[in-house]
């Protein structure tokens, strides 16, 4: 951490020789400023920043102390301020206590000094020809044999050791990287056996162990996923032969530390850690649905291309996340975890194909249902859409506007009330309060045209309402009796 | 990467769209020696995971052709992921550093069956690549061994290195040169079948080896 805040003071030097970014990424000479929207900070904002760290410190209490007690009493707060962006100060610590390495440091002290020291790995070669190609353009990785790269060398031989199936596997290295600049090497190292081997979410050194079969499965559902959710866009992959081990591979491996603005890899890191792989998913789609538009149009080059760079209002993590939480996966993923291990056993005894047969075919259908092929999926597929959308049947985006309808039948049957016992306050807050979620309704991504069809109806049906109410108090219409004396 | 991808596209036409596959280990310059080729710079790249494309047009014989690169990561343990990108290529170029003997020897223990393994083009062309060759103190593989190489295993050779630019273009236009002079291979490079290029190789055959759709 305390790398990180020699680079916060470099920032704000104006000329410095070589300048670098608020995360400590020397800036790219054109300034294009790679880490997507820079923003001036106003007094306001800051007091801002430090109530929400008053907040979180609260939270966590004295050493992580008060962390676990809070967690199980008021969990949806926690996800909620961790969805929201983890203080960048406090990231470190965080991490280490939502990831479940702490409790593994602690139960293992001098085990990754003895990795370190007295053990040898076969792929020290290789990750020594890899140290000086991880980050290179962060000031702390620069440096040859400097602190940064030593430490990494280190957590990954350590790693290395540690499970010799896995062994050293390129992309671990990203990984290795993004937590060494938040915490100690022993630190790094736990949390990476934390995620590996399941401390807190299903273990995912799948993604690493000989035939990567972890990434294969992430793909599988991936793929599906994106045409529940895009069938259009899933319709132009399919038909440019576009596969997602061709863009999607690095995400997975890496969890988006590879190749995305590094504001975005560490808030996608906040919820990865709290939430489980769910959320690099989600991000996945996330980022198809923003470029949805021009994907669906591309050709094969060029879509390999865009899904590979791209925009960089894409990148923001303040416009893709909410985005990305849209997306409900979680079911569906384990549905198709499920398909996948099906379909892998068939193969396996294919000795007796006679057998599988049926289960194949069965699992042939079932892809031909979720590829908008015929015109019979089309339907299905439209419908499976909706259903799967982020404002279908399975959400609250759905059942919530449903509900307020309410408002407009009871308003509706209002209309034939005497006037006088309508209660203008309340009918004016109805007012107000349709109007605040029209506007919700309008600007939340993706659009809620049901939320806002329902309170544009009660909007109308409360003002013709108000209007009744003033008429009968006398604010409005006065001038209609002297004219008609 | 962006201009040379995006300026290759606006051209419209062409008259034959190949399809070419870098191999070889970890580090050996694979990526170097593309973005050296595709956009004419040279730079620290972190190591590719999975695989990486790009396009460049170029005009050779009088003929206007489309390369479509695949870059593949050269770890071991990635080739459960670029095995299915040897499919359809005519051209793959196979890569060694010269000055890291083993990424040599591995040309013969590994990577020449692979393109066996996994190539489906009969004729495909093969290039050997020594990269590196601005390290010249540090060499390790003579030249030698390398045409040795090369006439052992029926492929074309060139050094050069992607840092300095030396014979980084000749490699690719070599290969191309030799695709153009082989019949089989241009049938279906013929901008007529363009869209079958990428069809017919692409790694759907994951499908049965992971079971994915």
């Amino acid at each position: 951490m305390d790398k990180k805040k020699e680079a916060d003071e470099v920032e704000p030097g104006p000329s410095h020789s070589r300048s670098v970014d608020r995360f400590g990424f020397i800036k790219a000479e054109q300034s294009n400023s790679p880490e997507g929207i820079v923003r001036s900070r106003s007094i306001h904002e800051h007091e801002r920043e430090e109530r929400r760290i008053r907040k979180w410190r609260k939270m966590i209490g004295v050493g992580g102390s008060d962390w676990r007690h809070y967690v199980t009493r008021k969990p949806h707060v926690v996800k909620r301020r961790i969805r929201k962006g983890i203080p960048d100060c406090l990231r470190g610590l965080v991490w280490q206590l939502i990831s479940g390495s702490r409790d593994l440091l602690l139960m293992n002290p001098g085990v990754y000094e003895t990795l370190v020291i007295y053990e040898t790995s076969s792929s020290e070669l290789e990750i020594i020809r890899d140290i000086s190609r991880t980050f290179p353009s962060h000031i702390f990785f620069q440096q040859r044999h400097g602190p940064g790269q030593r430490s990494l060398y280190n957590v990954l031989k350590a790693y290395s050791v540690y499970d010799r199936d896995v062994g050293y596997v390129q992309g671990m290295g990203f990984i290795a990287g993004l937590l060494l600049l938040y915490m100690s090497e022993e630190d790094a190292f736990w949390l990476i056996v934390a995620l590996l081997k399941g401390a807190v979410h299903a273990p995912m050194e799948g993604l690493y162990q000989a035939g990567l079969p972890l990434v294969q499965q992430y793909l599988c559902q991936f793929e599906n996923l994106v045409i529940e959710h895009m069938p259009k866009l899933g319709q132009n992959f399919q038909d440019e032969m576009i596969n997602p081990s061709m863009y999607a591979s690095q995400w997975f491996i890496t969890v988006f530390s590879y190749s995305f603005p590094f504001h975005l890899t560490l808030r996608v890191w906040d919820v990865f850690l709290y939430e489980g792989v769910k959320v690099v998913f989600q991000v996945g789609l996330a980022l198809l649905r923003f470029c949805h538009d021009d994907l669906v149009k591309l050709p094969f080059e060029k879509l390999l291309y865009s899904l590979r760079n791209f925009p960089e209002e894409a990148t923001d993590p303040d416009t893709l996340l909410p985005l990305a939480f849209s997306f409900k996966v979680s079911s569906r993923l384990v549905e198709l975890e499920k398909e996948y291990r099906k379909r892998l056993e068939g193969p396996s005894g294919r000795s007796s194909s006679k057998r599988l047969q049926p289960l194949n075919s069965k699992v042939m259908m079932r892809v031909g249902d979720l590829i908008a092929g015929g015109e019979r999926s089309d339907m299905a597929t439209a419908f499976k859409a909706f259903v799967n959308s982020p404002v279908g049947p399975k959400t609250t985006h759905f059942w919530g506007p449903v509900a307020n309808w309410g408002f407009v039948l009871a308003g509706l049957v209002d209309l034939n009330k005497p006037p006088e016992m309508i209660s203008g306050n309340m009918t004016a807050a109805m007012c107000v309060y349709s109007g605040l979620f029209m506007r919700f309704a309008w600007m939340v991504q993706p659009r809620n045209y049901l939320l806002l069809a329902c309170h544009a109806s009660n909007e109308t049906v409360q003002l013709y309402h108000l209007s009744r109410c003033a008429k009968a108090q006398g604010y409005i219409g006065k001038k209609e009796p002297e004219a008609q004396q | 990467m962006a201009a040379s991808a995006s300026a290759s596209q606006s051209q419209p036409d062409f008259d034959y769209l190949f399809k070419l596959l870098l191999i070889g280990d970890s580090g050996v310059g694979k990526s170097s020696l593309l973005l050296r080729f595709t956009a004419d710079s040279f730079e620290d790249l972190s190591p590719t995971i999975g695989v990486d494309f790009k396009v460049k047009m170029v005009d050779l014989a009088g003929k206007k052709l489309k390369l479509a690169i695949w870059d593949t990561a050269g770890q071991e343990r990635f080739r459960t992921l670029t095995s299915s990108y040897y499919r359809g290529a005519q051209g793959v170029i196979m890569v060694y550093d010269v000055t890291r003997r083993e990424t040599f020897t591995d040309l013969s223990d590994i990577w020449a069956k692979e393109i066996d393994l996994y190539s489906t083009n009969q004729d495909c062309i093969k290039m050997l690549v020594g990269n590196k060759v601005d390290k010249e103190s540090e060499r390790a593989v003579t030249k030698k061994e390398g045409i040795e190489f090369a006439r052992e295993y029926g492929c074309l050779f060139l050094e050069c290195s992607a840092k300095t630019k030396v014979n980084v273009e000749q490699c690719f236009e070599e290969l191309v040169l030799k695709i153009l002079d082989t019949p089989s291979l241009l049938a279906d490079a013929s901008s007529g079948a363009k869209k079958n290029i990428f069809k017919q190789k692409a790694p759907e055959a994951d499908a049965a080896a992971s079971g994915c759709c």
